[in-house]
């Protein structure tokens, strides 16, 4: 009975890793813009220029969480759900002087569901010609809604949220266990809760001992590339598909760019790896504690290159800072490697032609190529199959080009297509090739497979 | 000499299977068969599965037309369901016609159940013509997966556009309320695409995509470049 909760506690936290990781991973090349924008053009940047540094703020206040909101609206119910789901989350922009990102993550696909829902329920009361005014208006007022929802409600307990985090790590420092101040650091960078710590409490603690000693630990706590890197290294030892390909790149983007939101999608897919980060940012700040290294100023941004320009001068300085960043990474690709070989291990079980009882099926995807009708009729086919089990799984058409990886789906194609589908879903429990979509006998098979118990 | 020829269907882009139709050799040209009647089940099934084996993997479905003495006749019930397990691959239909005839709706629907038995399935064709009116298609409308509508029928009619809509508009609402394919036939030119657009039929076929040809060996997919 225990085993049962806590099997099934992990599936779901594993679940909510994936819908946030999805949410973020489509739009890496925004994240990946703007922190280009900062590094060369911000006033501690690589070219400073106050022009084209006014870019920053809007793209990390707006553009950023807003497609992370499309992201996670759209994923639900398709470009009606991303719409519903950008305008909940200008309920959490406006107002707030901080980023919020992990708003856009609970807003976005919270306007999608309530959409969606509102969709189901209302698709055969709609009077003929009827159904655009209904439409456009319902996303108008629901969006309207949740955007006031989210101004009134939501904004003032993100902004104690992270105050709470702030004032956490801002305890742990002035109690004088500051490498247990990573216990909190790390998941709130991974959460895109930072901002308060940094800006809040280790920026100006740190510009505060600078100015009197010369130099600050503080300065290295959150912008250490360690722990972010020891990940990074593990996916591209450990990682399938596209995860290895887009990790190794993701790597010089992190550690010689600074960006460090590029690995935050990686640990929220596996949220277990939040331990591996923990322990790379635990001990790489002990390290710098053991050896007593600082920076003269904050590192912006925080690549190896901007950590070492911040270093003091000295042999001993170097020798300390490179120290943790390496003890950092260490630790961090070591737990990571523990953390992938035992998702790993578990996903093999369910790819053995079998769906495995601790992995429920989120929803059956139809995969196909544009003007390729025969895969749409397909998919009505098997949902009215579903129905009439008695199965509630949600059945989509996807253009194979348009497929993300993600996990808990079963994915059904043709059989030409297969080996393509596969490769762009290493993650799935299930890629089904069918030589016939009207009749495919692996219809029943698979509606044998998906009791209820397996169904998220 | 017998064959069938076949007339593509097309979903969406994807040319997926044909209607097939009998033609029959005469001093050297392909014409209709001077009388269905004298065409048994036994010979016509045996020539569906000739056709069969000559189709490529690409073709998923194809359809037949019985008239209503020939749908309910056992010889063509029994051979029909033994060439469906026999190709399991492709997708038989059969498309039960419009033409009266002197055959209860009783008959029919007991038909109609013993070819879903054999994994077949059933198309009216022609819907709102002749006897597959309304009343007779909710009757069997447990058997049914697909209404077939025919353009081809209103084509030289005054005004073919704005009286053909509401018909259109009538059967693609059926379909969708019975969960039924919709299939539109009878497209001739550019015209009749225009206006069956906003009707969003499954399966399209007609002239303007294909005419009946002899079914040779077949290897690859067509695609449309419409």
């Amino acid at each position: 009975m225990v085993n049962d909760k806590l099997t099934q506690l992990k599936v779901h936290a594993q679940h909510v890793g994936d819908r946030l990781s999805a949410m973020v991973l489509p739009n890496i090349g925004a994240f990946i813009a703007w922190g280009l924008i900062a590094a060369i053009f911000n006033k501690t940047g690589w070219w400073p220029n106050a022009h084209l540094a006014t870019l920053v703020g809007p793209m990390s206040h707006y553009l950023l969480p807003l497609l992370i909101a499309y992201s996670g609206g759209s994923a639900i119910a398709k470009h009606r759900g991303g719409v519903v789901g950008m305008i909940a989350t200008m309920g959490l922009i406006v107002g707030s002087s901080m980023p919020m990102f992990i708003g856009a993550m609970i807003m976005g696909p919270l306007g999608g569901w309530i959409i969606n829902r509102w969709d189901r329920h209302v698709e055969r009361r709609i009077p003929q010609g009827f159904e655009m005014l209904t439409n456009n208006f319902s996303a108008g007022i629901i969006g309207m809604g949740l955007a006031l929802v989210g101004y009134v409600l939501i904004q003032p307990i993100m902004l104690l949220g992270n105050r709470l985090l702030a004032a956490g790590v801002d305890h742990i420092i002035h109690t004088g266990l500051l490498p247990l101040a990573n216990i909190l650091i790390e998941p709130a960078k991974v959460l895109f809760l930072n901002n308060a710590i940094n800006q809040g409490i280790l920026a100006p603690l740190g510009t505060q001992a600078a100015s009197v000693s010369g130099q600050s630990i503080l300065f290295l706590l959150e912008t250490n590339p360690g722990p972010g890197l020891g990940v990074l290294l593990a996916f591209s030892v450990l990682g399938r598909g596209v995860l290895r390909t887009s990790a190794s790149s993701a790597i010089i983007i992190q550690f010689l760019g600074g960006i460090h939101e590029i690995y935050f999608p990686f640990v929220l897919m596996r949220p277990l790896l939040l331990l591996a980060v923990i322990a790379g940012g635990v001990s790489g700040t002990f390290t710098f504690t053991f050896f007593n290294v600082g920076l003269r100023a904050i590192p912006s941004p925080g690549s190896i290159i901007s950590i070492l320009l911040m270093t003091p001068k000295g042999l001993h300085n170097l020798i300390g800072v490179l120290a943790g960043i390496l003890v950092a990474t260490v630790v961090s690709f070591a737990l990571s490697l523990v953390i992938l070989q035992w998702y790993q291990s578990n996903r093999r079980s369910a790819l053995s032609g079998r769906i495995s009882t601790i992995q429920p099926v989120k929803r059956v995807i139809f995969a196909d190529e544009a003007g390729m009708g025969t895969s749409q009729m397909g998919r009505r086919i098997f949902e009215m199959k579903l129905q009439a089990a008695g199965l509630e799984i949600p059945v989509q058409h996807v253009l194979i080009q348009n497929l993300v990886d993600e996990s808990d789906v079963i994915v059904i194609t043709r059989q030409s297509y297969a080996k393509w589908v596969t490769k762009k879903m290493p993650q799935a429990l299930q890629v089904v090739a069918v030589d016939n979509f009207f009749n495919a006998p692996q219809y029943d098979e698979l509606i044998k497979k998906l009791r209820p118990e397996k169904i998220i | 000499m017998l064959r069938f020829f076949g007339q593509p269907k097309y979903a969406d882009k994807e040319l997926f299977g044909y209607e097939l139709f009998l033609r029959e050799k005469v001093a050297g040209n392909w014409q209709f068969p001077k009388s269905f009647s004298q065409i048994h089940g036994h010979e016509f099934s045996q020539l569906l599965a000739a056709t069969l084996a000559l189709m490529s993997t690409d073709i998923q479905l194809v359809s037949i037309n019985l008239d209503r003495e020939q749908f309910i006749e056992e010889a063509y019930i029994c051979e029909l369901g033994r060439v469906q397990e026999a190709y399991p691959q492709i997708q038989v239909v059969v498309e039960l016609t419009e033409h009266d005839g002197k055959v209860t709706n009783r008959q029919l629907i007991d038909a109609a159940a013993r070819y879903v038995q054999s994994r077949i399935w059933i198309c009216l064709d022609d819907v709102g013509t002749g006897d597959n009116q309304i009343s007779f298609v909710q009757q069997i409308d447990p058997y049914v997966s697909e209404y077939k509508f025919a353009l081809q029928n209103f084509h030289g009619k005054k005004d073919y556009a704005t009286s053909v809509s509401p018909y259109l508009q009538f059967w693609r609402e059926q379909a969708a309320l019975h969960h039924k394919f919709f299939a539109i036939e009878g497209f001739e030119n550019a015209v009749d695409l225009k206006i069956a657009q906003n009707y969003h039929a499954d399966i399209k076929q007609g002239y303007y995509f294909g005419r009946p040809h002899e079914i040779a060996a077949q290897s690859t997919l067509l695609v449309a470049d419409h």
